[in-house]
């Protein structure tokens, strides 16, 4: 059964068509939460959130469009609103107590694994704006065109967004994260 | 960057992506349904450990904002944001000069002055500080009520306002000297909890005062001072004098040449913007635009509560504010990016008298669509987190600066 049709009877009401719809894009919402969020429990909870706001806003949703960016939207949007909260500055303090430092002299495999933690350490520097963009294009693997979508603006706007985003994380990097402009060449 | 560097660093970035390690997905569609089951109500994890590191937290936090009566190698006085250290404390090694307001740094030697009972300050290089902005959009973003003195009474506005937000914002005021602009009268930082904490490495004279009688520090240098924020520090020379107060949980640093009972005097002065206008302790989100009507010149004269918010699932406050030159709903939400998404669409009424117009939002503003029936046509507006609409063209006009983003007002 193709999607289009689960989603038409997810919205009239038949929960079973849900779940195979949420199996298939779970874990790309779950992961741009989490890059979002920083803690996988909170990511879990955006997520589930998603899906049932998701389901209760099916009737609106315009079937000629593909639903994961839809998806990724409310996720964002709702990820975004929990970072605003007051515990974002507790969890502020736990999330830097888990960025350890890198150590040199490591097996060139697991360097691969901590550029990828530096990276994000690094591109969580970055403001909401740039965070999201950058997320969803290169960690989520999405065109410019799906992460048009999801941010609700023109593909001209996201090339801007992009370029302006990539200029300020090579700063930061180049001023806090050296090491991640020494990767040894594959 | 060019084209060819963007290119390079676009693939790498993608590579290093590509590797990114994630949590496993935990079974979400199975908690979905679950939920979606009219009984028992979804799947609700309980993280005992979680609130466990909250109360640890919390418990850090106040240990911290209580001075100990003696440490046993090393004594220092905390007060808000501010931690002042005394005793054998080496200071940190001296690192370039940081352009926030003081004696220009020598790397090896004190500044000297022609008179060190009133060490000069300097503006010496305003390149450097992040954040310029204004007191109108500040008061939109610090979350916190700006307060600005109102001793001694040729002071004026603040002639530079910055606003560092790296985690919670930080606040800094500048007033320069009338005859010299190139030197700085006083500064003011108002700090937010969460943002910055600042370190001060044995000043030569420090004492202990009150500013409307809470307690407050003074200082007088020259010392180090480090500011920090996570990884991030700035250090710099303080050659001025220096008093340090709390008010709620906002530190406030005013630093300047004066002696310490005019400090206190101008401490003491502090007043909200827009201060004259009371609002309810419940719609304290009304004051950052309260205070730029009022920077703008027109008079408020009143707020209280609004049903508007009733129109929105994720309104958090609603008021009407009262003016001059007419009244404005505002709603109020946390989530600017999606609020401003908010888009409202003129209809056509078989009544001629009446004026429908149809609201509709992102679904984490509203589930659904809402209509407004009005006795008159109305303007709205949203933008930075609000929702507005009045029935006052003038209203609307002087609201666009604070929005910038008008929506059509008729079919």
């Amino acid at each position: 059964m193709d999607e289009a049709t689960l989603i038409r009877q997810a919205a009239s009401g038949d929960a079973s068509a849900w779940e195979p719809v949420v199996l298939t894009h779970q874990e790309a919402v779950f992961r741009l939460a989490y890059l979002l969020l920083g803690d996988p429990d909170d990511a879990e909870d955006v997520a589930q959130e998603t899906f049932l706001r998701a389901w209760h806003s099916l009737r609106r949703f315009d079937l000629s469009r593909p639903l994961r960016p839809w998806l990724l939207r409310i996720a964002a949007n709702l990820a975004n609103n929990r970072r605003r909260s007051a515990g974002r500055y507790l969890a502020a303090l736990v999330r830097g107590s888990r960025e350890t430092p890198v150590a040199s002299g490591v097996e060139e495999a697991s360097a691969q694994r901590m550029d990828s933690q530096q990276l994000w350490n690094a591109v969580r520097r970055l403001d909401a704006s740039d965070q999201q963009v950058i997320y969803l294009r290169y960690f989520l693997d999405l065109s410019v065109a799906e992460t048009a979508n999801v941010l609700g603006t023109a593909q001209g706007t996201v090339k801007s967004r992009l370029s302006r985003a990539l200029e300020r994380l090579r700063l930061v990097i180049g001023r806090d994260f050296p090491m991640l402009g020494e990767r040894p060449s594959s | 960057m060019n084209a060819s560097e963007l290119d390079r660093f676009e693939l790498a970035l993608r590579a290093s992506a590509a590797e990114m390690a994630y949590p496993p997905t935990p079974p979400i569609a199975a908690a979905v349904s679950a939920r979606l089951r009219p009984a028992p109500r979804g799947i609700r994890r309980t993280r005992p450990w979680a609130w466990a590191l909250v109360a640890l937290l919390v418990v850090i936090s106040a240990l911290m904002l209580v001075p100990p009566a003696r440490a046993a190698i090393l004594e220092f006085i905390q007060i808000g944001v501010v931690r002042i250290l005394r005793g054998p404390v080496a200071p940190p090694e001296q690192i370039p000069f940081t352009a926030t307001p003081g004696a220009p740094l020598a790397p090896t030697a004190l500044p000297m002055t022609e008179n060190p009972s009133s060490p000069a300050l300097t503006l010496a290089a305003p390149l450097g500080l992040a954040g310029q902005s204004t007191l109108q959009q500040a008061a939109l973003k610090t979350g916190f009520p700006i307060l600005l003195p109102a001793y001694p009474p040729d002071l004026g506005q603040p002639d530079a306002v910055y606003l560092q937000s790296l985690g919670a914002p930080m606040l800094l005021l500048i007033w320069l000297e009338p005859q010299d602009a190139s030197r700085v009268r006083m500064t003011l930082h108002e700090i937010a909890p969460g943002s910055w904490a600042i370190t001060k490495y044995n000043p030569p004279v420090l004492q202990e005062t009150t500013v409307d009688g809470e307690r407050a520090v003074w200082a007088e240098g020259p010392y180090m001072l480090q500011l920090s924020n996570g990884d991030y520090a700035e250090r710099r020379l303080v050659s001025g004098h220096v008093l340090i107060w709390t008010r709620g949980d906002i530190t406030y640093r005013l630093e300047s040449s004066l002696a310490l009972d005019e400090a206190v005097k101008v401490a003491e002065s502090l007043r909200p913007l827009g201060a004259d206008v009371p609002i309810p302790p419940d719609l304290e989100r009304a004051r950052p635009l309260v205070q730029w009507l009022g920077n703008a010149g027109i008079a408020v004269r009143s707020v209280d509560h609004s049903v508007e918010g009733a129109l929105f699932d994720s309104a958090v406050q609603a008021a009407v504010i009262r003016t001059e030159l007419g009244s404005a709903d505002v709603v109020f939400f946390e989530d600017s990016a999606e609020s401003d998404r908010i888009q409202v669409t003129p209809l056509s009424s078989a009544d001629p008298a009446r004026y429908l117009y149809r609201i509709e939002g992102p679904i984490t503003t509203m589930l659904q669509p809402r209509t407004i029936d009005a006795a008159f046509p109305l303007y709205f507006q949203v933008g930075n987190g609000m929702f507005i609409d009045t029935s006052s063209a003038e209203l609307a006009r002087a609201l666009q600066g604070m929005t910038g983003q008008t929506l059509p007002a008729s079919p």
